[in-house]
């Protein structure tokens, strides 16, 4: 074991049953962690012929150097493979405690490749690996599925991440889930994980994680805990809660103002929605993962639908977006999403989809089997739901397969007139194939970290931020002072990254392609490390890389700099847009929907204004790529950036497909 | 955090302070197992819940979580079974501690304790329990949601009654803020 890391990466090919493992350390000085080191083992492994749900598409679960210590949010595991969603990278990121376990058990990566010839699950303690028979589980929901693990192994302390019954059928949307609500869920890396015939993967550990300097690293671990509850929205987070947060962005018109929602005046007449209401009523706790003083995850008990968790985005979906009022079927859904192993933002954007189609006459109930499409029905919802992850009838299957899919199935079965000359596809809320989450993306920087994210969806993704959303909410309880010093506080924030007087202002296009290239570099590195994005400037909880490398320094007992952390997570996001060049990703995949552009917000504080049309975002990504040190025409990272990062050999590799921008046949630097 | 960290091995430790106790409230409990880590690491070095003298007790399903520690029981079965003398009271302090000099790694006071405290360390080849840090718990110190103190046993549980109590009586609403 080395000092912080495991030390080693557990490399499975499922099809032979062959185990290897392979050491972390030529790995780790260049990509550190978690989310580089994943993006170098695909890099390496995948490419434009991989076929996402085949047996050649490989899976990593990567944990950081600092994840189970005691630093913040160190609880993290990245997870990547080919995305069936997008074709592109599949990257999500799962809490919990499972990559402590896996620290613990003296392993920093386990990467799946092959595929099990019947469904088998994982078995990991400390130096045994086995892959055993799953056939039982087959069919149960996450939650089972973990007590079963957890029985059948003798030992309540295994972590267990696993899929659910959409995983199994590769329904695209599926998650990887671990303990009541922490899942890595978007872009589909559950189907990845059920077309390897794999259940779960069950963890156990009692190795530990050695640390060079056990006081300075003490020290450095409490010093960031005390830098985050110092900070500016340390109270809203904690003390009001996330979901709290988002009842204040949807009322300011922040998430649910785009297209499906212009038509809604009022979108909750009664105000059942009234988040705060139903958390006095059925709340209990709120907890977070391992080793956060944030605890973002509320926990409920309601009579009739049990316990289970809500957190921030699983509120806004499954409501506003389709236009469901009734706060009880919300819960119902989330925890059914929960127990399923699905997405909830790509369901609830899947459905809306769907609902619009058939809200604007475009489809009837005979493509949708028999189920009636309308706007907050509870019998829609749960049937298209569950017609999702069963795929067990024509209407389930294709939605199952994504927004694409479904669109060419309405596209071939309506007549072109009724579909107004179009594709029902210009309907679709997605960015290459992603369904998109409720924040709106008319917001300028917004707009960008949809366009220009590593798996085209903006708040959990890494290039985008959160001053745009930030300066705009009304918590229940504020006064105008309070929001006016709020925003002021925003725009300073803004100023100071910048250097730029109006940065932090929505309506201004000045400076947003340095924040959210500024937000990507910080986000990245807490991917790196293993630890929760959350708690970075990003969200304005203030751990800086100066945080970052204290602790590093202090745990590996050697020097590690703030620049070199800052390059490397440049690095990892060179190789990271390489990749997805290679697998086919240019400029003009780098967009939001065509009918947002242009639109005004429709709800709330900044209604009728905002609205970035096409050439605002060019001009944007222009400057963007231009920071990045990526091609304009094309967007792909040029030969002497990739040369000044170390990065020459996957320079030749796109050299050699011919899409290396401003190669002209030297052999360059080398 | 809420208290001061201490550095391991400082000259100036003092020893557990008698009368002290540490008080659990699994109300305010997260599951964040920062005690279990602050507390391997301050023991042995290593970030290691194996090894730790805290544990959390989950019920994950329901989010239900509580650290689980020694007692320091008045009639401790380990000292009872112990046949080394390694588990003693400390006269002092009036802790319960394990001495690991004298400790033969027998693990009885593993069986005797009916709470389940002591773990035994694969690496010393002895039995490890909770010292109270030598009076400067570092699990109460990394706690950000309170649900460990350190206090005078006379404080015991003063601060659930009287939550409790402003709830039975209907005093909440009325109760300023803070309270």
């Amino acid at each position: 074991m080395s000092q912080l890391y495991g030390g080693k990466i557990l490399w499975i090919d499922l099809s032979s049953g062959a185990v290897i493992t392979k050491d972390t350390s030529g790995y780790a000085r260049n990509y550190i962690g978690g989310r580089g080191i994943n993006a170098r083992i695909m890099y390496e492994n995948v490419g434009p012929q991989t076929d996402a749900l085949g047996p050649q598409n490989i899976i990593a679960f990567g944990t950081g150097p600092l994840s189970g210590t005691l630093f913040p949010g160190c609880s993290r595991t990245d997870v990547m493979c080919k995305s069936p969603v997008t074709n592109l990278i599949a990257n999500a990121n799962v809490g919990g405690d499972w990559a402590a376990e896996l620290k613990y058990a003296g392993f920093d990566h386990v990467v799946l490749t092959g595929r099990a010839e019947h469904p088998v699950y994982l078995s990991v303690r400390n130096d045994i690996v086995e892959l055993k028979d799953a056939r039982h589980l087959w069919g149960g929901t996450t939650w089972d599925t973990q007590r079963t693990i957890k029985a059948e192994l003798s030992d309540p302390e295994v972590k267990v991440l696993c899929i659910g019954p959409a995983g199994e059928n590769m329904s695209t949307f599926a998650t990887v889930h671990s303990n009541v609500g922490n899942s890595a869920s978007r872009t589909g890396v559950g189907a990845v994980l059920g077309s390897k015939n794999v259940k779960a993967l069950a963890v156990r550990g009692t190795g530990g994680v050695a640390v060079a300097d056990p006081d300075a690293f003490f020290e450095a671990c409490v010093a960031a805990h005390d830098t985050i509850k110092g900070a500016d929205y340390y109270e809203e987070l904690a003390t009001l809660g996330v979901v709290q947060a988002e009842y204040a962005y949807v009322l300011s018109g922040i998430e649910a103002g785009s297209d499906a929602h212009d038509g809604v005046r009022d979108l909750d007449p009664q105000g059942t929605t009234d988040y705060p209401a139903f958390w006095k009523e059925y709340g209990h706790k709120r907890t977070g993962c391992m080793g956060c003083p944030v605890h973002c995850m509320e926990n409920y008990d309601v009579p009739g639908h049990g316990s289970a968790v809500m957190s921030c985005e699983l509120y806004t979906q499954l409501t506003w977006e389709v236009r469901n009022f009734d706060m009880h079927l919300l819960y119902d859904l989330v925890k059914q999403c929960m127990l399923m192993g699905i997405d909830n933002t790509s369901t609830a954007t899947m459905i809306q989809f769907v609902m619009q189609l058939y809200d604007l006459g475009i489809i009837d109930e005979s493509l949708t089997d028999g189920i009636r499409m309308e706007w907050g029905s509870k019998e829609a919802i749960h049937g298209a739901l569950n017609a999702m992850v069963l795929r067990n009838t024509e209407f389930g299957d294709v939605l199952a397969q994504g927004m694409k899919a479904t669109a060419e199935y309405f596209d071939s079965r309506v007549p072109s007139e009724r579909r107004g000359g179009t594709s029902t596809y210009e309907h679709a809320m997605q960015v290459n194939n992603n369904p998109m989450y409720g924040i709106n993306p008319r917001m300028n920087a917004m707009a960008l970290g949809y366009a220009i994210g590593r798996r085209s969806d903006c708040i959990t993704d890494l290039d985008t931020n959160q001053f745009d959303t930030i300066t705009a909410p009304i918590y229940p309880g504020w006064t105008e002072e309070h929001r006016l010093a709020e925003v002021e506080y925003n725009y300073q924030t803004a100023r100071d990254l910048t250097g730029l007087q109006n940065a932090g202002d929505p309506e201004s296009l000045e400076g947003k392609a340095q924040i959210v290239h500024d937000m990507g570099i910080h986000t990245g590195l807490s991917d790196m490390a293993g630890t929760c994005k959350w708690h970075t400037k990003w969200l304005f909880l203030d751990l800086r890389p100066e945080h970052y490398a204290k602790a590093l320094t202090a745990g590996l007992g050697r020097e590690v700099s703030e620049d070199d952390l800052l390059r490397a997570s440049l690095r990892m996001r060179h190789v990271e847009r390489a990749l997805e060049c290679k697998m086919g990703r240019r400029r003009e995949n780098d967009t939001i929907p065509a009918k947002e552009f242009g639109k005004p917000v429709s709800r709330g504080l900044w209604k009728g204004k905002l609205g970035v049309t096409r050439e605002q975002l060019e001009g944007m990504k222009d400057e963007y790529y231009t920071l990045r040190g990526w091609d304009l025409e094309t967007g792909v990272p040029t030969a002497a950036t990739l040369h000044e990062f170390g990065l020459d050999d996957i320079a030749s590799d796109l050299a050699e497909r011919g899409i290396l921008p401003g190669w002209t046949g030297e052999d360059f630097g080398r | 955090m809420n208290g001061h960290a201490f550095r391991r091995g400082a000259a100036s430790r003092a020893p557990a302070i008698r009368g002290k106790i540490l008080l659990v409230d699994q109300e305010r409990c997260d599951g964040c197992a920062k005690c279990a880590e602050a507390c391997s690491l301050f023991h042995t070095g290593t970030s290691d819940p194996a090894r730790s003298r805290i544990r959390i007790l989950g019920l994950e399903n329901h989010q239900l979580f509580a650290p689980s520690t020694c007692q320091h029981c008045e009639t401790p079965f380990c000292t009872e079974a112990c046949p080394t003398r390694a588990c003693h009271r400390d006269e002092e302090s009036h802790a319960v501690l394990i001495d690991p000099e004298v400790c033969m790694g027998c693990k009885t006071c593993i069986v005797a304790c009916p709470f389940g405290a002591p773990t035994f360390d694969e690496l010393e080849g002895v039995s490890i329990k909770c010292d109270y840090c030598q009076g400067e718990p570092q699990c109460v110190a990394v706690c950000e949601p309170g649900a460990i103190s350190y206090v005078f046993s006379d404080e015991n549980n003063l601060r659930r009654r009287r939550r409790h109590g402003l709830k039975v009586y209907g005093w909440r609403h009325a109760a300023s803020p803070g309270e």
